[in-house]
């Protein structure tokens, strides 16, 4: 079943097209990572799928509904960011209290829990909080309310590595325990890829793939090694990435599937065989040229 | 075990190699039930789809089965299995790599022969 | 897991209630804002007369300034309300635009239903602190004893004008929060109209201030609330929650 279903969608600014024609759909209890660059639309996704902005092309659908304005798509869903905002006349105790009536499954138990492991000042007001803290302490919101439709956009700023595997160990252990759909929208993907189920990742406001985590880990190889042996083997083929080094050696990016069955010939050519990471491997698809940004020191 | 995030090897093959593993040691005895998804997925932090992906590869090989509603159990006779399979392929992948290193440096059939000769002399005195 | 009903008069009222809590530092201020109208007034407004020989000096000594200072305050916090920190403020909560207004709404209805009890009970401890620092042959009073009546009489009207005056700018909040262009176009309107139509400005006030009984000026407040209300809603609906 789909929770959230969109189909050619675009949010237009003017002429600037914040997302352009993006078609996916998103299955129920699956923790789907959100990947892109900065200003690939990422969060006025995120923002339109919560309800906050209104499409102005095309159909989205969350829990079969149109998500802006709706009270039901609201009371089912949760977005974590860091523009959210309390009263200064709420300290951080009376927010998790206040929060609880709106959120049907909200678990204090969890919440006050969370809260008391990171050490948090109960007395304090939500604004004075560090950037780090802040993001600490709305990843327990997101966590405890324990909504259907779960989102965290970039919930990671700040937080320093020992917060950050907390962060995916407690997200991961609530989810075993009580399933919902979850989308994470990150950089740091080499961290998260591993909890993660499905990818998906957008380039200026379109869809470059949607594929489960696993399948896009072996999506593609790297070949280095000579120039011309490594050129002669992916002939004609589409090639994800490139780079030149030194002495003549190339280095090549391409889909496994294309050269699957000549690989033991690759190897035995002296062409160095290797996996590509996820996390490089979606630089690779989103960047602008085929090159990297060595190209512009070899301009000059 | 810890998962080696950045390895060259995919999650899910580390997971079936570390079960194995524990087959091996007889951790998990034959006709034991094997960790489910969602255990490996605590153990690791890892998604519960991939942890499946593991055990599915071993059940795949029929090193495990499936017991409707009880959930996945060591075959009978596995540990044998995967030390057989371990020898012939994890062996076999060896000499593959063995005779491709021979022909990049240009080594002949019959001088690979000689050397292989010798190191099993080698290591034969040694026993001695 | 979705088919929760969710019911439009709950969530407004978790709302309203979150925003009570929330929002206590404006209704702080509001009493910060009466203790010093109430301190004003206490210095009371001079004045000297002169007919012939005879030369008056006197002063004046009123609680109306505090119930302006409350209308000044309830207009501040109703176009806050408006405002972008304001309307962030929901975002972590469940509800929509709608959900929003009425919240608002009721958070307005009870600000200056405090607001009128608190500035009335100024006005009577303005009385009592006369009473007793001030030299009393020398006082001519104008309704200094109150009775219940007049008190509640007092108190009613003053939360129907705060009642009013805080939708009527919590609208036009809304408007120019909806297109920039009306923080100008409504000043212009307006004061374009009143030296057009000079006796438009009067008749407005009169309607409303004239009144043969209160239960008449109660209903033309509800009246005029509830198409205020409407309209706002209709306003906001289509607004998109912006950061």
């Amino acid at each position: 079943m789909s929770v959230i279903q969109c189909v050619d969608l675009t949010k237009a600014y003017g002429k600037l097209k914040a997302i352009d024609h993006l078609t996916f759909d998103i299955d129920e209890n699956k923790i789907t990572g959100l990947i892109g660059r900065n200003g690939s639309g990422k969060t006025t996704l995120l923002k339109m799928i919560s309800g906050y902005l209104i499409p102005t092309k095309g159909e989205l659908k969350v829990f079969s509904k149109k998500p802006f304005n709706s009270l039901e798509v609201s009371a089912n869903s949760i977005l974590i960011d860091d523009t959210m905002t309390f009263s200064d006349s709420l300290t951080l105790v009376d927010i998790l209290k206040e929060m609880a009536p709106f959120y049907a499954n909200w678990n204090s138990g969890l919440a006050l829990g969370l809260f008391d492991y990171y050490s948090f000042n109960p007395k304090q007001a939500h604004s004075n909080l560090s950037k780090g803290s802040k993001s600490t302490f709305n990843s327990i919101l997101g966590i405890a309310s324990r909504c259907p439709l779960t989102i965290f956009d970039e919930p990671t700023i700040g937080m320093d590595s020992a917060v950050r595997k907390d962060f995916y160990r407690a997200l991961l252990k609530d989810y075993l325990e009580y399933p919902r759909t979850i989308i994470l929208s990150s950089h740091m993907l080499s961290e998260l890829e591993g909890i993660l189920e499905d990818i998906l990742l957008i380039n200026e406001g379109t869809k470059r793939l949607h594929l489960p985590a696993l399948e896009l880990k072996e999506l593609a190889v790297g070949l280095r090694g000579n120039a011309e042996v490594v050129l002669s083997f992916v002939e004609g083929k589409e090639i994800i990435y490139q780079e030149n080094f030194a002495q003549g050696s190339l280095y090549v990016v391409i889909r496994r599937g294309l050269i699957q069955q000549h690989i033991d010939q690759i190897k035995q050519s002296g062409v160095e065989v290797s996996p590509v990471s996820t996390d490089d491997l979606c630089v690779y698809l989103t960047s602008k040229t085929k090159g990297g940004i060595d190209d512009v020191f070899k301009r000059s | 075990m810890i998962l080696n995030v950045d390895s060259m090897k995919p999650i899910y093959i580390q997971i079936a190699e570390w079960l194995e593993g524990e087959i091996l040691s007889e951790n998990i005895k034959d006709e034991e039930r094997i960790y489910s998804q969602y255990q490996l997925a605590e153990m690791f932090t890892i998604n519960p789809a991939t942890a499946a992906k593991g055990l599915n590869i071993l059940a795949d090989e029929a090193i495990v089965y499936k017991k409707r509603g009880l959930g996945m159990f060591v075959s009978p006779n596995a540990k044998k299995f995967i030390l057989t399979k371990r020898r012939s392929k994890g062996l076999r992948q060896m000499v593959k790599e063995l005779v491709m290193e021979a022909n990049r440096l240009e080594v002949s059939q019959s001088e690979l022969d000689r050397m292989i000769q010798q190191v099993r002399k080698e290591s034969g005195q040694d026993e001695l | 897991m979705s088919s929760k009903e969710v019911s439009l008069l709950s969530i407004s009222f978790k709302q309203y209630y979150y925003k009570l809590k929330a929002h206590t530092d404006l209704l702080n201020r509001l009493l910060l804002t009466q203790v010093f109208a109430l301190i004003f007034s206490l210095l009371g407004t001079g004045g000297t007369g002169t007919s012939g020989q005879l030369s008056v000096t006197f002063k004046t000594y009123s609680a109306n300034i505090v119930i302006v200072f409350s209308i000044l305050w309830i207009i501040i916090v109703a176009v806050l309300l408006t405002t972008r920190p304001y309307k962030q403020l929901e975002t972590p909560l469940v509800g929509n635009r709608l959900t929003g207004n009425l919240s608002d709404f009721g958070f307005l209805m009870t600000a200056s239903v405090f607001a009128g009890i608190t500035s009335t009970f100024g006005g009577v401890l303005l009385r009592n602190v006369m009473y007793f620092i001030s030299d009393r042959s020398t006082m001519a009073v104008d309704g200094f004893y109150l009775t219940f009546t007049d008190l509640m009489y007092g108190m009613v009207v003053a939360i129907l004008v705060l009642v009013l005056v805080s939708l009527i700018f919590y609208f036009l909040g809304l408007l120019v929060q909806a297109n920039k262009v009306f923080a100008i176009l409504i000043p212009v309107v307006i004061l374009g109209t009143l030296r057009v139509y000079t006796h438009l400005g009067q008749s407005v006030l009169e309607f409303y201030m004239v009144n043969v009984s209160l239960p008449l000026f109660a209903l033309k407040v509800i009246i005029t609330a509830m198409i205020l209300f409407g309209i706002s809603m209709l306003v906001s609906n289509r607004m998109e929650v912006n950061q």
